[in-house]
């Protein structure tokens, strides 16, 4: 693990702090020692417990931008970091998405104070349903928010509870906002705010099955073809002043992009306006997004034995199915894998299969894996689709052809373990 | 064969996968060699009274409150509708038919009244896997995923759908014991997702028989994927 983000927490004079920042580097060490993560976690917890103070200590000073929405943070919060990087020194994140208290505790702590005057740049990704509780400590002076859909519903409950908590969480806060005009409860959440502190991106985001009725009376919206929505009875609607999203900056940003899909491109024009709002001129903007291959394994490519290739994609939740099914069954059909498990971090109900359109999708030989996977079996099979279900993803790419290409869709902890199997399955390919 | 089924309101009461019930029946019927027609009754259209099978499912505070509403407006079509019918109702679809439920604290909106329950609210939310021995013969136990905050009560001369063997159902004790749903001949209620009929073949072929005359439960089971998901979810909560 990176001993520098342990270093910098040592200006902090008191006692405290620096009891707190050795028993949590101990901790973090043992914990990398025996294999059990990167240390991160582990060292955010401690020094969280031994300084209640550490998170606000550590933002001070620091320019704080926070990204949340329910899809796409990672994504967005990576695409903003590369082009910060290339402006300023002092840039420091929480690139593999570890985003609630003790991830930024760690992020935080990760700078190099004092190397030079210059000021230091935190773009921190942060848990939905966690950013109200820590909203205060960390201050900061610009938010991008994506979307809010059904997610989890075991663990997070509704849709509508976060875009409330939102709403509160943001009395009295003076710093700008980029957020998604697509979205009602994003725009319900920002409604209280005075309107010159937000920018509404249109992203034409094309899921609505959490926003059919006005978070602010509860009677039908109405949605038109370009996804701005209107509510019949009270007029909450679209905000009227999206920012401008010519067709020919659409097409930049997306021939700027080497990551797929169409999801993609509504991260990069979130991240496009929280850049230019810090003034990043485009042709740097354009430049960066296009040096972001792949963020944490997602879409990542492998070249696997017997001249297989697999793309890896992470889907959570139903609008992140259907952008995923929507991307990989364009063009010739292709292999795909689904890698279904209903852990914790995945959610543990799986009803939403149901809400993802597997009907109008063409699938090519579709096999299947992971602990739950006849409930994805059943699905496919509703969906009228051949399921050859396997037991691994070693049976499953055993199943592919020679020379073909293979999407794998997993949900999260499926797709946390394939990012560490994939690649050596590529570095034992290569070898031979 | 044909029958029809109706989905109502999918955009307010469609939160928890529920159209996968209506998928379910479809595909199970085609199994059956029963060809199904599904109809979307969306908020604002007039609810068809001809349909063999109709589904209510789970939603938001919000999404609850409007579908009552308009379901209201058309209670004499939808009470028309349901007579000679199948109706499966699910969480805030079965709250939805009861006496009252809760909207905010200390504050609740009348239901459709068309069946003995009512609803208080209830903390903490009721989340977690559900299994429970069906009161119905030839269906068996039961397998879901139950995600409420309401505690619903049945009154003495109802029937539940089930007595709980794990998870809470309804969510209010009654001597001893915890039940889930309602049961009453045509009208099928549950807290379980899953989508219930998904992961209850047997329920489906129930649901079937009853709107088709014929008796799907007596015929030999398939070791389909469904059967095989039941009984998989059953013995991982045992």
């Amino acid at each position: 693990m990176n001993d520098s983000f342990m270093q910098s927490y040592i200006p902090m004079s008191s006692i405290r702090n620096k009891l707190a920042v050795s028993i949590g580097k101990l901790a973090a060490m043992s914990s990398s020692a025996l294999g059990k993560g990167t240390g991160e976690q582990i060292f955010g917890r401690i020094v969280d417990i031994a300084d209640p103070n550490a998170l606000k200590n550590l933002a001070l000073n620091k320019r704080v931008i926070v990204i949340s929405s329910t899809n796409g943070k990672t994504t967005t919060t990576r695409l903003i970091a590369q082009a910060f990087q290339k402006e300023h020194s002092n840039v420091l994140t929480n690139a593999l998405g570890a985003n609630q208290r003790a991830g930024l505790i760690a992020a935080l702590a990760s700078s190099k104070q004092g190397d030079n005057n210059e000021e230091t740049f935190a773009i921190l990704e942060v848990d939905e349903r966690s950013l109200p509780g820590l909203f205060d400590e960390i201050q900061p002076e610009l938010l991008i928010f994506g979307n809010l859909s059904r997610d989890q519903l075991d663990r997070f409950g509704e849709v509508s509870s976060i875009s409330k908590s939102w709403q509160k969480m943001l009395e009295g806060y003076k710093g700008k906002v980029i957020a998604n005009g697509n979205d009602p409860h994003i725009v319900f959440s920002l409604s209280n705010l005075e309107s010159q502190l937000v920018t509404y991106v249109d992203t034409k985001s094309s899921w609505h099955d959490d926003a059919n009725t006005c978070p602010k009376c509860g009677e039908l919206l109405s949605w038109d073809k370009q996804s701005h929505f209107k509510c019949l009875s009270c007029n909450f609607s679209t905000p009227d002043d999206l920012a401008a999203n010519s067709n020919q900056l659409i097409e930049e940003v997306t021939n700027s992009l080497k990551i797929p899909g169409k999801w993609n491109i509504n991260n990069a024009l979130l991240a496009l306006w929280a850049c230019r709002s810090f003034g990043i001129p485009d042709g740097t903007i354009f430049t960066s997004f296009g040096e972001v291959k792949e963020v944490s394994g997602r879409n990542a490519i492998f070249n696997l034995e017997g001249n297989k290739t697999v793309q890896l994609f992470l889907a959570k939740n139903p609008a992140g199915w259907n952008e995923t099914l929507t991307h990989i069954s364009k063009g010739s059909p292709r292999n795909t894998i689904f890698a279904f498990n209903c852990n914790i971090a995945d959610g543990k109900d799986p009803s939403w299969l149901y809400d993802v359109d597997f009907e109008s999708t063409p699938l090519k030989n579709i096999i299947v894996f992971g602990e739950r996977e006849l409930d994805m079996r059943l699905r496919l099979e509703i969906a009228g689709k051949k399921v050859t279900p396997t037991i691994s993803i070693t049976d499953a790419i055993a199943q592919c052809e020679k020379n073909s290409h293979t999407n794998i869709v997993a949900s999260y902890t499926q797709f946390l373990k394939l990012s560490r199997t994939l690649p050596q399955l590529n570095k034992e390919a290569q070898s031979k | 064969m044909t029958i029809s089924l109706a989905i109502i309101y999918q955009e307010l009461l469609g939160t928890y996968g529920d159209r996968g019930n209506a998928l379910t029946i479809s595909h199970r019927a085609k199994q059956h060699n029963i060809s199904c027609e599904i109809i979307q009754v969306k908020p604002g259209e007039k609810i068809p009274t001809s349909c063999d099978i109709y589904l209510l499912g789970g939603g938001e505070d919000n999404a609850q409150t409007l579908a009552t509403t308009l379901l209201m407006e058309n209670k004499k079509d939808f009470i028309r509708a349901i007579e000679n019918s199948q109706l499966l109702a699910i969480c805030a679809g079965f709250q939805i038919l009861g006496k009252h439920f809760p909207v905010s604290k200390n504050k609740f909106s009348p239901g459709l009244d068309l069946i003995d329950v009512s609803t208080q609210p209830g903390s903490p939310r009721i989340i977690g896997e559900v299994v429970s021995k069906s009161v119905i013969p030839g269906v068996g136990d039961l397998t879901g995923f139950e995600n409420h905050a309401g505690r619903t009560l049945i009154s003495n001369n109802s029937t539940p759908l089930g007595n709980v063997i794990k998870g809470l159902g309804n969510g209010i004790e009654t001597n001893g014991t915890f039940v889930d749903g309602y049961f009453s001949g045509g009208i099928v209620c549950s807290y379980m997702h899953g989508p219930i009929l998904a992961r209850n073949p047997r329920l489906c072929d129930y649901i079937l028989s009853k709107a088709t005359n014929l008796d799907f439960l007596a015929m030999a089971e398939n070791d389909d994927t469904a059967r095989m998901l039941h009984q998989e979810r059953l013995l991982a909560n045992k």
